[in-house]
């Protein structure tokens, strides 16, 4: 007979052991802070914003995700999200053009970026951390050369994507719900998603696998800017203009929601609900900074601690299995 | 010297060693022997202060010592030499040596190299390492970072000198070397600890042998007082049972793999053939670098051909990537490095297992989902037949030992279902119990399973027992075939005999 | 096949390089014809940069507006060597400091030869503006990417035989250019937090939004704002939000001050990224929010999305500057140094004045900045420079 006490505690170490549950428990801890803390973190138009503004860093850092799975890296992330506004405001300002194809197009060109950065990486056999740097300029560089830095307005069809609700919660949160569930589903069950993170693991033992890895490599570059560019889109949908600042700052965000969220950057591992959590906890304290009205002249600070607290949860639970054993 | 009395040391699940009591006198080498796991590198751990022992103590020439660390060791003048070169590559070897006591030869943070040098010298002397002090050891042969490994451990006016497995890197002539000059250092009246799994060494320059299984200390011996089986049973337990293992009757069956005319110039391979039959043993007998693994790779689609024509069962094949020998014609390879390419070392056992064989755990046929349940059952399959010891198949790859990765390694090719398996050095790093595990899998791969098996291998002995036919490779070429079921069923000595002519 | 990937690699990469050149040439094609039509009316030129600019254009009679003056050119108009550089992309620059150069150049016929930086800093400032007075230009109007920074330039520039006007901001004093052609932050800020304290009816709590906390501007402005609110003591400041350095930052941090303060009734933002960034937000607060409660907004800018949010009421007036007054005088004062004329003090500011727009004026503000520049020009000669 066994008694209810020693089962919860079973529980908690099954729990503890996940290496996704120091992302939630950083989550909980946050969102008991900011609620504490201020009074309208939980009211409604505020969980309505986090959950917008949650759903574009997932996908800002689902396009970090695909290349720090093989172990690689994108400095291009924000340099392609400016790319793709401008692409979109000249399609849908300029051009008039259907809101579905524009989009379309805007993806397309994404993931031609990603090939180019794909088969530089593969071909020219240089990392993708100078890759991705250069290649980042050109973007950023043909965004400004092509818009001159001035705003598209975009049409009511798809800023109303951006504001949508759906019950409580936006629309585009759903969006991330889906995107987490499909990320999930891809790692874990689909095989092609398995070769992706043995190329990751291991690149000799993938290739000794009969992974092709050289063209796994291209098509997570390819999806990594196809994401950052659906990024760009949605972030355009939200603010209702394209501009080519968009994706200034998304590199070193993308990196910190992978971080914050467990996952390797050397490659070979993925969960979801850590990512999911990831995307969240950066939201909210940026979101929660705010609402806390800290010194402006600190916040940057402040960010910086928090982002450090959140990470070292992790280490805390490593230690603390490495004791219960 | 060294006196060790009743230490034991527990890890969180694991009992590493119990009640251990050894003592190591000046002027002996003294080997200490066991299987992977038996609790050899616990103890030179303890030795040099990098874990402190939960029960026990430490005596250093009659006194109590308690080591607080690798550093306090050495100021205990206990080195060791790693079985892994710890070395800086761009540095030069002076640096490299001094390098944990530049402290000493620097005046307001500006090193007297030409100090440097000159100690330096001195211990590479007494390694007799007959090179300028500067070079860098980037380009330096395995042998001589070994030997510069000993000379930075010598530094440290070292009384007991810990050498791990340091052989394991040497070609032979080498490691003779290196024995000269460990009973050199013996007639200093050093104390010198020497672990390995070779056990012609051990004889050949130890004086004394300390044997460990699971944890426990077996026995200290006179070297001269045991002989090879007494060793090995010591260490395993039983006696070795590596021996003729009776015929495989395969010449009637079908031709599953016809190579011919070979060529890569890359490697220097030039119009190489051979063929391999269904439940076949072919044997690549080998050194290092003569050719037989490039050959391998080459054939396989691993690594460019220049040339050649390859029948898989009697059709046409084309072999020009792993992924094509793999999905088309259900060729694997179990490579020679597994840590480096053949294991997803990171990743669960399950997940290594069922790498090549995705494609059959569909959760519904032409439904591209993998169903986990299937992916679980299969990975349990394999552990079961081949005794992959583990607790949980959720654990990664590795922590396991080295014998049962090369489970993993191989249950990952008969998983992918291949009919032809190119295995290359199955049993490198791996302990004799496992080892002798491994050489009945692969027999029962050819005799019972009746797969086309090519095993690639220096071992002799393993060769000899598995193979019923062997090509001997020498400077990336082919020099002799052996062959017929009778000529297997000599002893061993005298076939190896017959190989061995090839190399003296 | 490999050699295929490696040349299709390669192919994309020079379609990319071409591409881009492509731009570039193309950029350069249109100043080439700009010149051509030097000596054609000033009227064409400003008809043809409206089929390409896409903010509203000002339009000033500046034969009229400078029949007063006695300023002729002694040279010929291809020697004045003038160089104008902005540090970053930027439509205030685009829209407005361009068209009032294109109208300096059609009257006067003298080529600005002009360029956009790549990043808000001193040091790309420096290494820009230096090599263009090594290749020969002698005549420099510049905004100082750091006030005080900018200064060392300056300073090097003048002891090279150089003159430099400053425009757009200003510098730490003592400055070292000859006139700095500005509004003035202080001023404006103050002036038109005072507005939004009236048109609140003297009450209620207002989000404050900063910019880019590095630029002392920030600083000056935050202080008039603060002084302003303080003369109507129905009226707090309930959040000061800022670092905010690009549109979408300021969006999402105004979003979050919304959030924060759903009792806030005005808002106030002296900056032009942040004004664009609250503009945003604003439309996604009333577009996402049916029952939104009135935030009565002060902005600073006229860019697009600013004077979209004034149409539909969003935003109840922005404060404009004089871009285009900006771009005109100090190019043509740029010219009277170099035939010798002197700044009456040297270093001296010159307020180049603002405007509000609101929904009254939205369609007409460019009349009322028409004026201001007609009159900076006739002011020119009478109070700011003197006859050798």
């Amino acid at each position: 007979m066994k008694n209810k006490k020693i089962n919860f505690v079973d529980v908690l170490k099954r729990f503890f052991l996940q290496s996704w549950s120091s992302a939630i428990v950083a989550s909980i801890l946050l969102v008991v802070v900011f609620s504490v803390t201020t009074d309208s973190f939980l009211s409604s138009y505020n969980l309505f914003n986090l959950s917008r503004t949650a759903t574009l860093y997932a996908f800002i850092a689902g396009a970090q995700l695909m290349v720090a799975v093989i172990g690689g890296m994108n400095l291009a992330v924000g340099a392609v999200g400016a790319l793709s506004s401008v692409i979109l405001g000249i399609l849908l300002q300029d051009m008039g053009m259907n809101t579905i194809l524009a989009v379309f197009i805007t993806v397309c060109v994404g993931l031609l970026c990603g090939v180019i950065n794909g088969i530089l990486v593969v071909k020219l056999k240089l990392s993708g951390f100078i890759i991705t740097l250069a290649m980042s300029f050109i973007f950023d560089g043909l965004a400004v050369g092509i818009s001159h830095g001035y705003p598209y307005t975009l049409p009511e069809n798809l800023t109303s994507l951006g504001r949508a609700h759906v019950g409580k919660t936006s629309a585009l949160f759903i969006l991330m719900i889906i995107f987490v569930l499909i990320l999930a589903v891809f790692f874990s069950r689909m095989r092609f998603g398995r070769n992706i993170l043995a190329t990751g693991g291991n690149e000799a033992a993938a290739a000794l696998s009969g992974i092709k890895v050289d063209m796994v490599k291209i098509i997570c570059n390819a999806l990594s800017c196809g994401l950052a560019s659906l990024a760009a889109i949605l972030w355009a949908s939200r603010t209702g203009t394209a501009v080519s600042s968009t994706g200034s700052d998304w590199m070193l965000y993308s990196f910190a929601v992978c971080a914050i969220g467990g996952i390797s950057l050397n490659g070979g591992n993925f969960t979801g609900v850590g990512f999911f959590c990831g995307a969240w906890i950066l939201t909210m304290i940026r979101n929660g900074l705010t609402m806390m009205k800290v010194d402006i002249y600190y916040e940057q600070a402040f960010l910086g601690a928090i982002i450090l607290i959140a990470v070292s949860v992790e280490s805390v639970r490593t230690r603390l299995i490495a004791k219960m054993k | 010297m060294l006196e060790l009395r009743n230490i034991s040391k527990s890890f969180p699940g694991v009992k590493a060693l119990q009640n251990i009591s050894v003592s190591f006198n000046k002027g002996e080498i003294h080997a200490i022997c066991g299987e992977n796991g038996a609790g050899k590198s616990t103890l030179m751990k303890i030795i040099c202060g990098i874990y402190q022992a939960d029960e026990g103590d430490i005596f250093l020439n009659g006194e109590k010592t308690k080591l607080n660390g690798y550093e306090d060791a050495l100021n205990h003048h206990i080195g060791i030499v790693n079985q892994e070169i710890n070395l800086i590559s761009n540095s030069s070897i002076a640096e490299n040596i001094c390098l944990d006591k530049l402290k000493r030869f620097s005046k307001g943070g500006f090193v007297n190299w030409k100090k440097v040098n000159e100690v330096a010298r001195k211990y590479m002397d007494m390694v007799e390492l007959k090179l300028d002090p500067e070079t860098p050891v980037r380009h330096l042969s395995a042998a001589h970072k070994q030997l510069i490994q000993i000379a930075k451990a010598l530094s440290s006016e070292t009384q007991v000198l810990m050498l791990d497995e340091p052989t394991s890197s040497l070609t032979q002539y080498e490691s003779e070397v290196l024995f000269s000059i460990m009973r050199k250092l013996k007639e200093q009246n050093k104390t010198l600890i020497f672990v390995s799994h070779k056990i012609e060494e051990v004889q050949e320059i130890c004086d004394k042998i300390t044997v460990f299984r699971d944890g426990r200390l077996v026995g200290t011996e006179d070297v001269k007082n045991v002989d090879k089986n007494k060793i090995v049973k010591m260490m395993i337990g039983r006696e070795s049972l590596l021996s003729y293992k009776g015929r495989l009757d395969a010449q009637n069956h079908e031709v599953a793999l016809k190579v011919s005319g070979i060529s890569s110039r890359k490697y220097g391979l030039e119009n190489l053939g051979f063929e391999v039959r269904k439940g076949e043993i072919l044997g690549f007998y080998g050194l290092v670098g003569s050719g037989r693994t490039e050959f391998v790779r080459a054939v396989i689609g691993v690594d460019k051909k220049d040339s050649g024509d390859i029948e898989v069962f009697g059709k046409k094949a084309d072999l020009s990537s792993l992924s094509k020998s793999l999905n088309k014609y259900r060729i694997g390879y179990v490579t020679e490095n597994r840590k480096e390419e053949g294991l997803f070392l990171d990743n669960t056992i399950t997940m290594n297992i069922c790498m090549n064989s995705l494609g059959n755990f569909s959760i519904h046929k032409g439904i591209p989902l993998i169903s986990l349940k299937k992916e679980t059952q299969n990975a349990q399959d394999y552990k079961e037949t081949l005794e992959i010891k583990t607790p949980k198949l959720t654990t990664n790859v590795g922590s396991l030992s080295g014998g049962n990765q090369q489970k993993v390694s191989i249950a990952k090719w008969l998983s992918a279902n291949c009919d032809i398996l190119f295995i290359d050095e199955p049993t490198v790093g791996v302990d004799i119990g496992a080892k002798e595990y491994i050489h009945d899998l692969i027999w029962n791969l050819a005799k019972v399973e009746q797969k086309a098996v090519v095993l690639i291998s220096s071992d002799m002995n393993e060769i000899i027992s598995l193979s019923r036919r062997i090509i001997v490779f020498k400077d990336q070429k082919m020099v002799m075939e052996l062959k017929g079921e009778e000529f297997f069923a000599k002893p061993v000595a005298e076939i190896a005999n017959t190989i061995g002519e090839y190399f003296i | 096949m490999r050699k295929m990937k490696k040349v299709a690699a390669l192919l994309l990469v020079m379609i990319m390089t071409l591409s881009m050149m492509a731009c570039s040439s193309g950029a350069a094609g249109d100043a080439e014809k700009e010149e051509d039509t030097d000596t054609v009316s000033n009227e064409t030129v400003e008809e043809s940069g409206n089929e390409e600019d896409k903010g509203a254009v000002v339009n000033v009679d500046t034969q009229a507006a400078a029949s007063g003056n006695e300023y002729v050119m002694q040279k010929a108009p291809s020697e004045y060597k003038v160089f104008c550089y902005w540090p970053a992309p930027d439509t205030f620059f685009d829209s407005y400091c361009l068209e009032g150069i294109e109208a300096f150049e059609a009257q006067y016929g003298v080529d600005v030869e002009w360029m956009v930086g790549t990043d808000w800093t001193q040091d790309i400032e420096n290494q820009s503006v230096e090599a263009m007075a090594a290749s020969g230009y002698d005549l420099f109007m510049i905004l100082s990417a750091d006030s005080s920074g900018a200064n060392s330039l300056y300073k090097e520039l003048r002891d090279n035989g150089c003159h430099v006007i400053n425009y757009c901001n200003k510098v730490d004093d003592p400055a070292q250019c000859e006139a700095m052609f500005s509004s003035d932050n202080s001023v404006n800020a103050y002036a038109s937090a005072k507005e939004l304290c009236e048109r609140m009816g003297g009450e209620g709590k207002i989000i404050h939004v900063l910019e880019n906390l590095n630029d002392v501007n920030t600083k000056i402005r935050q202080e008039a704002v603060e002084k302003a609110v303080a003369e109507y003591p129905g009226i707090t400041i309930c959040q000061t939000v800022a670092d905010i350095t690009t549109v979408d930052e300021g969006y999402e941090k105004v979003t979050d001050a919304i959030a924060s303060n759903p009792d806030a009734t005005g808002m106030i933002c002296c900056a032009g990224t942040a004004s664009k960034g609250v503009a945003n937000a604003l439309a996604d607060y009333y577009g996402s929010n049916p029952d939104a409660n009135h935030i009565y907004c002060a902005t600073m800018d006229q860019a697009e999305e600013v004077l979209a949010g004034i149409k539909k009421g969003q935003i109840d007036y922005t404060v404009a500057q004089n871009g285009w007054a900006m771009g005109y005088v100090s190019a043509l004062s740029l010219c009277m140094l170099d035939d010798g004329w002197v700044p009456v003090t040297d270093g001296q500011f010159i307020d180049t004045g603002y405007i509000f727009i609101d929904q009254n004026n939205v369609d007409t503000w460019q009349s009322d900045i028409e004026a201001a520049a007609t009159e900076l020009i006739a002011s020119l000669e009478t109070k700011w420079f003197k006859q050798p």
